[in-house]
């Protein structure tokens, strides 16, 4: 139903098409952006992240480069900047604008970073914690309303516009293919052209946005424009306790479908009690099946080590609206578990009438399930659990937001050499290659949604924004719902505790029921409760009185500079009373910016050193680890350690139990 | 683990004694399921042959037992060291100093001076403390050891700065208040006995007693007594602060690391001997602050790359640091500090700290402050160490294998039922102690003495030196328990008024608070049942961390029969700290009802909150009533000729029908007294 809601927008929205050189084309930029009714236009409803392989294959490829239908967008563009809307003009998205004297900049990157580094007039990073940058207007919520002149982002530069070009050009073999273009991730929102059309607009800066573009092309070279905007509609719920960044933040790219493609498919498992054997289920969901050539056929394989443990297939004649759920039985199913991450390849595969393969797809996938036990425990695969967990923001010191693939490989490596077992998400979701990384490496994700407007905490009881609370939540499950790792779903943080939250809990419960919900903002909303920052006296009452769901301490032990007393007392609580659940550092990485002084010398900056307002000077300063992953003393000694009481000279008990974080 | 039994690590222990020799080793085979516990029987019999004066520890590792994708095989998942035998250190051999050189004293006015055959030890009268130490011509010590209070604060100590900031910890003045130097009679050691006062911007802050025993072999034995002015207030450290030149670089240290460890925090850094450099000790946080510092330390030296240096020696154990900055250099107020490393001064000196307590770190920069029992809230403190000159011959952990052959010096506290209590850590240590000068008299029990009074106190035992003479000043004992509440305008249920004055810091009263709460002014009158000659007015703020209530203008009445106050007897404004807050009255007034009016809220809330209010009186004097006329006896209790009652009638002998003239209850000025109900006269 929510399908066809958007659906609906998007035809009442339908940009007029002109040829090229068309004048309505050229028409003023939109208003969406500034529209909070709006938070996309044209854009492709989401799907899982997999897109066509070029062969079938045993194993699963979760790099998507590695296909001949894939084309990288990353690299150098041309970028323009200007300080606000009124300066944006829609002709620089023209096919045959000349950008020659604009400058370059990186994609992936964030703005802001490359400008720093790179001497330029730009907008310079800015750190608060829960003000917004901007102010707006209390009732039409216009984010243009004057600013106070104390403000970075005042009357001389309300609201920066960065417009991006570059050029591409199609293989021949994806001739007759669907053609989409994707980014992993743009903040705050904004305009797509393709050869000067302009084709959509989306909001939500850190879920891919995809848009088709097959019907714009042209033979050779094509144009590709994007006008970025700072602040938009969206900023409401992008009010994270971070470093305020934006651009094309995230990998961009090309890819193409067969006109028939898996469009999106889910993977389940249902686990006997003693998990011994178990029920794979798999969703398919079909496209364009009117333009496959005679029956065709669904097959999947569920693959490990090049064998096939189990498959099954299925006529597309037995779809029914394109979709169709599969099941297969697998005995002794290897597990999935943070210490054991044992995962199976997943490998969907559309063929004709003739069986020639049409659409191949694949995943890694894992058997595993996440229950809550009668005293309130929280069980995976039938143990209880105790995260030593760790809130993690995508941060670079150099790159910003824009962070690298190996960046992020190398937290993750740091967090496993530190013990942590956990990680959640905050306060948005993260590139694709992190939720890969955690399925492989084995650690247990609280996948938040990118929702906090903590500077406004009442947009949680207003209708006009419960929309944008709820697909910013259905849009991430459907992005990211294959991972074994992700064991939760955290509706968004501080975000006050207005029913806009019922909403979205009902919305998470109609796409995923095999996993839990999360939203410490609002209890009462979600499948388990969560405190921040509660005291010994606090979490020990909550572990003697609640028995009937689990509580997480989704923030706690602030690690600000020396800092992280008492972790081991915090942690003989959540060992013994059986529905606490441990707790999630904050946070994992000091967000300290490499810069220098005037004369040269190297310093990580912080809140108010880039002249920036409001700022909340080393409040960002709160990791286990330096920006560069040196470990501070406020250790992240965290030890699985074997914990001993000496009961006399001769004999000691010796128990496996974790001990996280002793410093 | 909740998936991974203990077969998937190499799991091995090994006993080793304080110097890393093993005693013996093994692993452990056991399988041990996951989530689940054993108790493994390991093989100690080693120990037996273990010299008694060292410690040993069984040290358990964890390690991978292959490569991962995230650390190769051999990585240390988990480890950990228990003590399994305390050391037994001998006395130091005070013998020994017999075949050393006289010693030489220079006792001069502001400095004392003296000479060993190899070294030189300058004290400072001005200061109260040891000012310089040479040894073999070498400046051991060039920057005085002086009491230190303040650390450079953490992020989290940010709800205490403010407080710390009032009673300027960070630049502390130093005043000597008299000393006494004493050659013994064999002229191989000295007695250097200095007592100062520190204070800051708001008046002194701490006492402080070092007693140095400087041996012919160039041995200190320090005893230092450390008495604030005001007790319970939170601080981030207590101990003494020194500094030795620059070439002191070579850092080794028994006790918690190699990182730096708080009372809170400390768990992975385990027990062992270090070797280490005083620049490696930095860390640069983003913004700086405190590090550096161990817990547990033993014993620590530091040297120059030819060996000589000082060894500093804890008789059980202390918390330490030898690193290359001053927190003074980096702090001018809590508003104005370096913010960034490129701004972090250090300097040239090896600064040495040697602290009797410290305080955890917490979590409070977001989160909970420091956990209650990991609180350092200033109390009267006993902290001794020793000091010895070390050249490249010496073996710094032998040499520390000693304990100190003096007694622990006494501590005097007035009990809530108000007796002193006189106790000393020495076991079969006997303590000696006099009340205003009087003749030293052996102590049993808890001692009754209700007057303000000067008590000196000292201990012996068999075979040690007895300790330094400890002085207390003691006020008039105020029973607060007897207090009775008469009104209050308004409490919060939970925070009533009694908890203003049940002598505990931990629990305070609070104006009702919510919708309709009633705005200052607030009164509280109490019923103190005696009447007392007071002198001063105090005030303890609510110590929670939460300022609600905390009170601003203040007045305060007296008054005989609770209904004719007259004027306030002091008023004035308090100021926003955890401390105590203590107000002369304008003029010392006999009254039995308090009235305690909060006029104004320290953030101008409506609310008015004290963990404790209380006076300090020069007299207990509760008048009599009229004179009974039947002869009865009136209660047992003395009343002097003009009537006034002078003691508690619980202080006397019931029994006995004469006064005592001494002893216990102590003796009365001359008078006139009734006893049991007959008159007596005492002329002397």
């Amino acid at each position: 139903m929510k399908k066809l809601f958007f659906l609906f927008f998007s035809q009442s929205f339908l940009l007029p098409l002109g040829g090229v050189g068309g004048g309505s084309s050229f028409a003023q930029t939109g208003t969406e952006w500034d529209n909070p009714s709006i938070s996309n236009v044209n854009r492709e409803t989401a799907h899982n992240v997999s897109i066509p392989m070029g062969a079938v294959t045993s194993q699963a490829e979760t790099d998507l480069s590695t296909s001949p239908y894939y084309q990288s967008l990353d690299g150098t563009w041309k970028f323009y900047w200007v300080k606000s809307p009124t300066q944006v003009q829609a002709s620089m998205c023209a096919k045959d604008y000349d950008d020659a004297s604009w400058s370059d900049i990186d994609v992936p990157s964030s703005w802001q970073i490359y400008g720093l580094h790179n001497n330029k007039p730009w907008d310079k990073p800015l750190y608060c914690n829960v003000a917004y940058p901007f102010s707006f207007n209390e009732s039409t919520y216009s984010v243009m309303a004057d600013r106070p002149s104390w403000f970075t982002y005042n009357s001389n530069m309300p609201n920066p516009v960065g417009t991006y070009r570059r050029t591409f050009t199609i293989p021949a073999d994806w001739a007759g293919r669907d053609v989409y273009v994707r980014f992993d991730g743009v903040g705050h929102g904004y305009y797509l052209w393709v050869n000067g059309h302009r084709i959509g607009y989306s909001e939500d800066s850190y879920l891919p946005s995809e848009f088709k573009i097959t019907d714009y092309l042209e033979e050779g070279e094509n144009t590709l424009a994007l006008q970025v905007y700072r602040f938009t509609s969206g900023s409401f719920l992008e009010c994270q306790d971070y470093w305020r960044l934006t651009g094309i933040q995230r990998h961009c790219f090309l890819w193409s479908a067969p006109k028939t493609q898996i469009r999106d498919y889910f993977f389940t498992t249902t686990l006997n009690s003693t998990y011994t054997s178990a029920v794979a289920n798999v969703a398919v969901s079909l496209t364009g099946l009117d333009a496959l050539a005679g029956e065709g056929t669904v097959e999947v394989n569920l693959n490990r080590e090049g064998s096939t443990i189990a498959s099954t297939s299925s006529a597309t004649s037995s779809f029914s609206d394109g979709q169709a759920t599969l099941k297969m039985n697998v005995t002794s199913p290897l597990l999935w578990s943070a210490e054991t991450p044992n995962l199976y390849d997943l490998v969907l595969v559309l063929k004709d009438g003739s069986g020639k393969a049409v659409d191949v797809r694949s995943c890694k996938v894992g058997f595993r399930d996440v229950k809550i036990r009668n005293d309130g425990a929280l069980l995976i695969n039938g143990k209880r659990m105790v995260f030593h967990g760790v809130n993690r923001h995508d941060f670079s010191p150099v790159n910003g937001r824009a962070i690298t693939d190996e960046e992020i490989e190398e937290d993750i490596k740091t967090m496993k050499r530190l013990n942590v077992n956990a990680v959640r998400t905050s306060h948005y979701p993260n590139s694709p290659i992190f939720y890969d990384l955690c399925d492989k490496y084995g650690l247990y994700v609280l996948a938040e949604a990118n929702v906090e407007c903590h500077a406004h905490q009442k947009l949680s009881s207003e209708e006009r924004f419960r929309y944008m609370m709820v697909e910013r939540s259905t849009n991430q499950i459907r992005w990211h719902r294959n991972h074994p790792s992700i064991f939760m779903w955290s509706m968004g943080n501080e975000s006050g505790g207005g029913e806009n939250f019922q909403y979205v809990q009902t919305a998470i419960k109609a796409l995923d029921k095999t996993r839990l919900t999360h939203y410490e903002g609002g209890s009462q909303y979600a499948d388990v409760s969560s405190t921040m920052y509660w005291d010994y006296n606090g979490i020990k009452n909550k572990g003697e009185t609640q028995k009937d769901r689990p509580h997480i301490q989704c923030e706690n032990s602030h690690s600000m500079g020396n800092s992280m007393g008492n972790v081991r007392e915090m942690f003989d609580l959540y060992e013994k009373y059986p529905c606490l659940t441990g707790e999630f550092i904050w946070d994992f990485k000091d967000q300290g910016l490499l810069t220098k002084t005037s004369n040269g010398t190297e310093y990580w900056a912080y809140g108010g050193d880039f002249g920036d307002n409001p700022n909340d000077g080393n409040f960002c300063i709160n990791g286990l680890v330096r920006p560069d992953w040196s470990k501070s003393t406020s250790r992240s000694n965290s030890r699985l350690s074997i914990r001993l009481r000496a009961n006399s000279a001769s004999r000691t008990r010796w128990r496996s139990c974790p001990v996280p974080l002793t410093t | 683990m909740a998936f991974l039994p203990s077969t998937a690590y190499d799991v091995n222990y090994k006993l080793v004694d304080e110097e890393e020799t093993v005693l013996s080793n093994g692993t452990i085979n056991t399988e041990v399921a996951a989530g689940d516990s054993a108790v493994v029987t390991l093989d100690v019999s080693a120990l037996s042959s273990l010299d008694a004066a060292k410690e040993a520890f069984i040290y358990f590792c964890a390690t991978q037992k292959e490569n991962t994708a995230w650390a190769d095989a051999g990585y240390v998942v988990a480890e950990e060291k228990l003590q399994v035998h305390a050391a037994q250190k001998p006395m130091y051999d005070l013998s020994a100093k017999d075949s050393y050189d006289d010693l030489e004293v220079v006792d001069g006015g502001a400095l004392a001076t003296i000479t060993g055959s190899r070294f030189k030890a300058v004290f400072s009268k001005t200061q109260g403390t040891l000012m310089q130490f040479t040894y073999d011509d070498v400046v051991l010590v060039n920057k005085s050891m002086r009491l230190n209070l303040f650390r450079l604060p953490t992020d989290n100590d940010g709800r205490r700065t403010e407080t710390w900031d009032n009673l300027s910890l960070h630049k502390l003045t130093v005043k000597g208040t008299g000393s006494t130097v004493t050659l013994s009679e064999d002229k191989k050691s000295v007695t250097v006995s200095l007592n100062s006062t520190y204070s800051g911007q708001s008046g002194a802050v701490c006492n402080v007693q070092l007693d140095f025993l400087v041996v012919a072999d160039g041995t200190m034995m320090v005893n230092a007594f450390i008495q604030p002015a005001v007790t319970g207030t939170i601080l981030p450290k207590m101990g003494f602060r020194l500094e030795m030149p620059a070439e002191m670089e070579q850092f080794t240290w028994f006790g918690r690391g190699p990182w730096d460890s708080y009372v809170d925090r400390k768990e992975a850094c385990l027990p062992a001997i270090y070797q280490s450099t005083v620049t490696d000790q930095r860390e640069d946080y983003i913004k700086p602050q405190e590090h550096g510092t161990k817990q547990e330390v033993r014993w620590m030296s530091l040297r120059n790359t030819a060996g000589l240096g000082l060894l500093f020696v804890a008789p059980d154990q202390m918390a330490a640091s030898a690193v290359h900055f001053r927190p003074e250099d980096n702090y001018t107020d809590r508003n104005n500090r370096a913010k960034h490393t490129y701004q972090f001064k250090t300097c040239t000196p090896t600064v040495v700290s040697l602290d009797c307590a410290t305080r955890g770190l917490g979590n409070a920069s977001c989160g909970p402050d420091v956990m209650d029992k990991y609180e350092l809230k200033a109390a009267n403190t006993h902290f001794r160490f020793f000091i010895l000159p070390l050249t490249a011959e010496s073996n710094a952990a032998q040499a520390a294998r000693i304990a100190m052959p003096i007694c622990q010096s006494v501590n005097c506290e007035r009990q809530t039922n108000g007796r002193i209590k006189m106790t000393t850590t020495t076991p079969r240590g006997k303590i000696y102690y006099s009340i205003d000068g009087g003749d030293y008299q052996l102590y049993s029990s808890p001692v009754l003495w209700n007057d303000a009074c000067t008590v000196k106190a000292y201990c012996t035992a068999d075979g040690l030196l007895s300790s330094p003479v400890m002085t207390f000043n003691f006020p008039l004992y105020i029973n607060k328990s007897g207090w009775k509440l008469v009104s209050v305008d308004s409490y919060q249920g939970g925070n009533e008024a009694k908890l203003a004055f049940d002598n505990n810091l931990n629990t305070f009263w609070h104006t009702a608070w919510g919708a309709n709460e009633p705005s200052c002014p607030h009164t509280l009158i109490v019923d103190m049942v005696k009447i007392y000659k007071v002198t001063h007015f105090t005030y303890n703020a609510r110590m929670d961390g939460n300022e609600n209530g905390m009170v601003k203008e203040f007045e305060v009445y007296l008054s005989l029969d609770g209904e004719n106050w007259g004027s306030a007897v002091a008023k004035g404004e308090f100021k926003k700290t955890t401390s105590e807050q203590e107000v002369a009255l304008t003029r010392t007034t006999a009254g039995r009802y308090l009235k305690f009016v909060a006029k104004s809220e320290i953030n101008g809330k409506a609310w008015s909150s004290a963990a404790e209010i209380g006076i300090k009186a020069t007299a207990d004097i509760t008048v009599i009533d009229s004179p009974v006329s039947d002869g009865s006896p009136v209660a047992t209790a003395y009343y002097n000729v003009a009537g006034q009652k002078i003691a508690n009638s619980q202080s006397v002998n019931s029994q006995s029908s004469t006064l005592p003239l001494g002893g216990v209850g102590g003796g009365l000025p001359r008078g006139l007294y009734i006893h049991n109900g007959k008159k007596i006269l005492k002329t002397k």
